[in-house]
């Protein structure tokens, strides 16, 4: 039972078709990269064990979505629960970049969360690899204006990838299991496990007539 | 996923893993279970006939087509040589005209009991008409062997039965795939967002993926269909069965053969609504659960009972208020998760987790906790005297009316001054026990006295968790140590705890020659977490109690050391049942007798085929008597008041099962007799005639009805 004390962490990446989510968890938790595209189907699912601020030890549940539409209505069970949510998009297509925002706001509406304004996003443009020639035009300024105004003007951390390459990946991920961990130490904070106070005590109605009788 | 090519060669291993380590979800998840997981090769086990050499596969030749189908009739011959079969009809034919011999013989006979003899007929006109519920089973062994009846699958033949547990039955937490999806038997327990709290094989890495995937299902089905989803078949030889007790899901998956079997009793239809109403007070309006899942469902409730009984549901609940991420984990110990694993086994294969499992004397409480599941929730009992029990509860009772002493002493002033509202009401006479809600006096799980206030009791399901708890924690509880819980009694109130205080004794200390005696377990429930030193006083009570006269030291002592071995052969002088357990329905209780007498040991092998062969008894669809016995007495005139009670007075929806497995070297018949009152069910594994089978089971039923203040504890006495 040496794992109790690690701590287990719900990682939803998000984002449109063919910006490289599988990729991305295939070279983070493997270290492989495939040329060939294949869709994912529903979600996938893979588990990595990582140690961070070097004695931590977390354990990251990665839920791979299906960027395709028609996978949508796979809805809830995906997003329920998670710690973290990673938005990928691909620094070649710019309509990825667009839809960033409507990824986070579909992630909010279905994963209910309390607080969204304090929950983990983080953003991943993947493909730096690359030729510059095929990257989105000023780049930099379309994701800070978006950022900057659609995403509520919130300062997620951005990380450009790739996930061929393996540039970036590992130190994307480490940010992500820091910013869930953080998460739930605060949450920890507000709402302590509700575990050892027994204090529920039954208030058992014995009939008066035992009770009260001394005789 | 290049590595599952890499390890075709292995193609048992292949093949599970390739189609399910990637853990992908194929397509949006629809109704047919085909798409969701690979057909042949389901999560748990692959069964791939072509790598199993010829000489085994008798072990893997199921004969469960027609054992699973709901019909009446097990006949089965495997696919062992045609000889071998021939012969075996040919014996099954001797046999039968044997038993037209006895059948004929027994009418001649005057001196029988009439009603008796009558009985008689009926019976043995309707087992030669079961005489094909029959399943032959080819062995290479002499003697029986688990491994040789259609009870789990043997994809690697195994003939060695240790190994076979290892492999297959043991549960492990290892990293390894293959281990993993060896095992016959999987629990999960998960939150509805995916995260893992509990499984019964594999380790983090391995379940994870299986975690997601299973919620995934659960709430596509949920949100889409609107229905919760209840159960998966995957081929016939494995089932996928889910318990949705938001925010945390139960499932389990199972390629148990007698776990596979639909529930066949006749009557259940109407209990099963019942308990479904009860157990599920949302899904009212929701299809009925079918029958065919209801023994994997009730393990699942039986775990999900048992994390009530530590956490409370409120206390679940409030975990996951608002934050669905919760680990449930962080606020279970090791010791919980080592209790489910034990639960798990005991629920599955009524086996004990220890390290000496091949040890030939086991621990046989696991296996009557097996019974109790199988006879719905029943407690199982024990055979003392009815004047040993009154005693016994006289006992219980009489600490209800103990005073609290007087300040004077030391030893209570300092309790006193402890509990400041102790003290400020110690001026009013006070009684000692006023917290103390019920008391329990057991013995390896078995219990003699209870005592109970007037307008609240236990169900059954509320003491298997109490009973639970003293066997799980029985290593840790010494005879001079006090145990203190809380626990969460959930049929009682699922929303707040009870405080259990155990005592374990042992009676041989008092005596000065070294008598072996089970020990004594006092238990006793509190409504006041307060209330440790008022209990433990009470404990020191019911020990003085006992002990303070010789005689009821004595008789007791005497009493637990001669039940703990009740032998048909000794006590009812029965010779040919070798095993046999009786329920009395009212009190939802039975008694058995020790298992020891079966094969002269209490070896895994043992205890895994009474499980196997009680399940198929128990599960298989029994013929009523009803209808003929009614046209019968009408024919012969006989006025039911002349009836004896243990065979037809009250008429009892009388039903019977039998069924007969041959080996090639011995036989093993089971038989089930039951009406209003009572369930029966027995074990031969001698040759036996119907007549004398009859007969047996007849004066065991007998002596059971005889004796049912001494083998049973009945409701209890109330304060």
């Amino acid at each position: 039972m040496s794992g109790r004390k690690k701590t287990l962490l719900k990682v939803i990446i998000l984002g449109d078709s063919g910006v490289g989510k599988t990729s991305l968890m295939q070279q983070f938790v493997n270290n492989k990269f495939s040329h060939q595209y294949k869709a994912t189907i529903g979600a996938d699912f893979l588990t990595k064990e990582i140690t961070i601020d070097n004695n931590k030890q977390v354990s990251l549940q990665i839920w791979d979505t299906a960027g395709q539409e028609r996978f949508q209505s796979l809805g809830v069970a995906f997003y329920r629960g998670a710690d973290c949510c990673v938005l990928c998009y691909d620094v070649t297509n710019e309509k990825s970049l667009n839809n960033l925002t409507s990824w986070k706001d579909e992630f909010l509406v279905q994963s209910n969360v309390t607080n969204p304004q304090d929950f983990p996003f983080i953003i991943i443009g993947n493909k730096i690899d690359v030729d510059d020639s095929k990257k989105i035009p000023s780049l930099q300024k379309k994701l800070q204006n978006i950022t900057n105004n659609q995403l509520g003007g919130l300062n997620y951390p951005v990380f450009e990838t790739s996930a061929k390459e393996g540039i970036n990946v590992e130190a994307a991920f480490e940010v992500i299991a820091k910013m869930a961990l953080q998460q739930e130490e605060l949450n920890d904070a507000n709402g302590h496990d509700v575990s050892d106070d027994y204090n529920d005590a039954i208030n058992i109605h014995l009939e008066s007539e035992y009770s009260g009788c001394a005789c | 996923m290049s590595t599952n090519d890499n390890e075709s060669d292995n193609s048992v291993r292949g093949k599970v893993s390739s189609s399910l380590s990637s853990a992908q979800i194929k397509g949006p998840v629809s109704l047919t279970p085909t798409s969701i997981l690979p057909s042949s090769s389901g999560p748990t086990l692959a069964l791939n006939l072509e790598n199993v050499s010829k000489g085994v596969t008798r072990a893997i030749d199921y004969t469960s087509d027609q054992l699973l189908s709901s019909g009446p009739r097990l006949s089965v011959v495997s696919s062992g040589s045609t000889s071998d079969y021939l012969l075996q009809r040919q014996i099954s034919q001797e046999e039968y005209e044997g038993l037209t011999e006895d059948f004929e013989g027994d009418e001649d006979d005057e001196t029988e009991d009439h009603d008796t003899e009558e009985l008689h007929n009926i019976i043995s006109d309707i087992i030669r008409y079961e005489r094909n519920n029959t399943i032959n089973v080819n062995s290479l062994m002499s003697e029986i062997s688990y491994l040789d009846l259609d009870m789990f699958p043997n994809p690697d033949g195994l003939v060695d039965e240790m190994a076979y547990y290892r492999q297959h039955i043991e549960p492990s937490k290892s990293d390894s795939q293959q281990e993993f999806h060896y095992k016959n038997k999987h629990f999960f327990i998960f939150s509805l967002a995916g995260k893992p709290i509990y499984s019964f094989n594999g380790s983090d890495e391995i379940i994870m993926g299986y975690m997601g995937i299973l919620t995934t299902i659960i709430s596509t089905f949920e949100e889409n269909i609107n229905e919760e989803i209840k159960s998966i078949m995957v081929g016939d030889r494995l089932k996928i069965v889910a318990l949705n007790k938001n925010p945390i899901v139960l499932v389990s998956i199972s390629s148990i053969s007698y776990e596979l079997m639909a529930l066949n009793k006749s009557d259940l239809g109407l209990e099963l609504d019942d308990e479904i109403q009860t157990n599920d007070d949302k899904e009212e309006n929701h299809t009925i659960r079918s029958k065919e899942d209801l023994i994997l469902i009730n393990q699942l409730s039986t775990i999900y009972n048992y994390l009530l009984s530590i956490l409370s549901k409120p206390v679940i609940e409030r975990n996951f208020t608002n934050r669905m991420n919760y680990d449930l984990r962080r606020i279970l110990t090791s010791l919980d998760f080592q209790n489910i694993d034990a639960l798990c086994m005991r629920l599955s294969y009524g086996l004990p987790i220890t390290k000496e499992i091949d040890n030939n004397l086991l621990d046989t409480s696991s296996f009557g906790f097996f019974i109790s599941e199988l006879l719905d929730s029943s407690i199982q009992s024990i055979n003392i005297t009815n004047t040993t029990r009154t005693r016994l509860n006289n006992i219980l009772l009489s600490c209800k009316k103990l005073k609290i002493k007087q300040p004077e002493e030391v030893k209570s002033d300092a309790i006193s001054s402890y509990f400041s509202s102790v003290t400020s009401s110690a001026v009013e006479e006070k009684y000692l026990a006023e917290d103390l809600l019920f008391s329990l006096l057991s013995t390896s799980n078995k219990i003699l006295g209870y005592m109970k206030p007037k307008n609240h009791s236990l169900s059954n399901d509320d003491l298997k968790i109490v009973l639970n708890l003293i066997s799980s924690s029985s290593n840790s509880l010494q005879f001079t140590e006090d145990l203190w819980v809380p626990l969460c009694l959930p049929n009682f109130n699922p929303n707040g705890f009870l405080y259990v205080f155990v005592k374990r004794i042992n009676l041989s200390d008092y005596f000065k020659s070294g008598i072996q005696v089970q020990p004594l377990d006092i238990v006793l429930i509190s409504s006041n977490k307060n209330s440790f030193y008022q209990m433990q006083e009470v404990s020191i009570h019911i020990i003085y109690m006992i002990i303070k006269n010789v005689d009821v030291l004595n008789t007791l002592t005497q009493e637990l050391i001669s039940s703990s071995k009740l032998s048909i052969y000794k006590d009812i002088k029965v010779p040919t049942i070798k095993h046999f357990i009786y329920k009395l329905k009212k009190s939802n209780q039975f008694i058995m007798n020790d298992i020891i007498h079966v094969n002269n040991d209490r070896s895994m092998n043992s205890i895994l085929q009474l499980i196997y062969f009680y399940s198929v008894l128990h599960n298989t669809k029994s013929v009523k008597i009803r209808s003929k016995l009614r046209s019968t007495y009408n024919k012969s005139n006989i006025s039911s008041t002349t009836i004896p009670s243990a065979t037809l007075s009250a008429i009892p929806n009388m039903k019977l099962t039998y069924t007969r497995w041959n080996f090639p070297h011995t036989s093993v018949t089971g038989f089930m007799l039951s009406d209003n009152d009572y369930e029966f069910y027995c074990l031969c594994n001698v040759p036996v005639s119907s007549k004398d089978l009859i007969t047996h089971t007849l004066k065991i039923i007998k002596w059971c009805e005889k004796n049912k203040k001494r083998l049973f504890f009945g409701s209890g006495v109330v304060f």
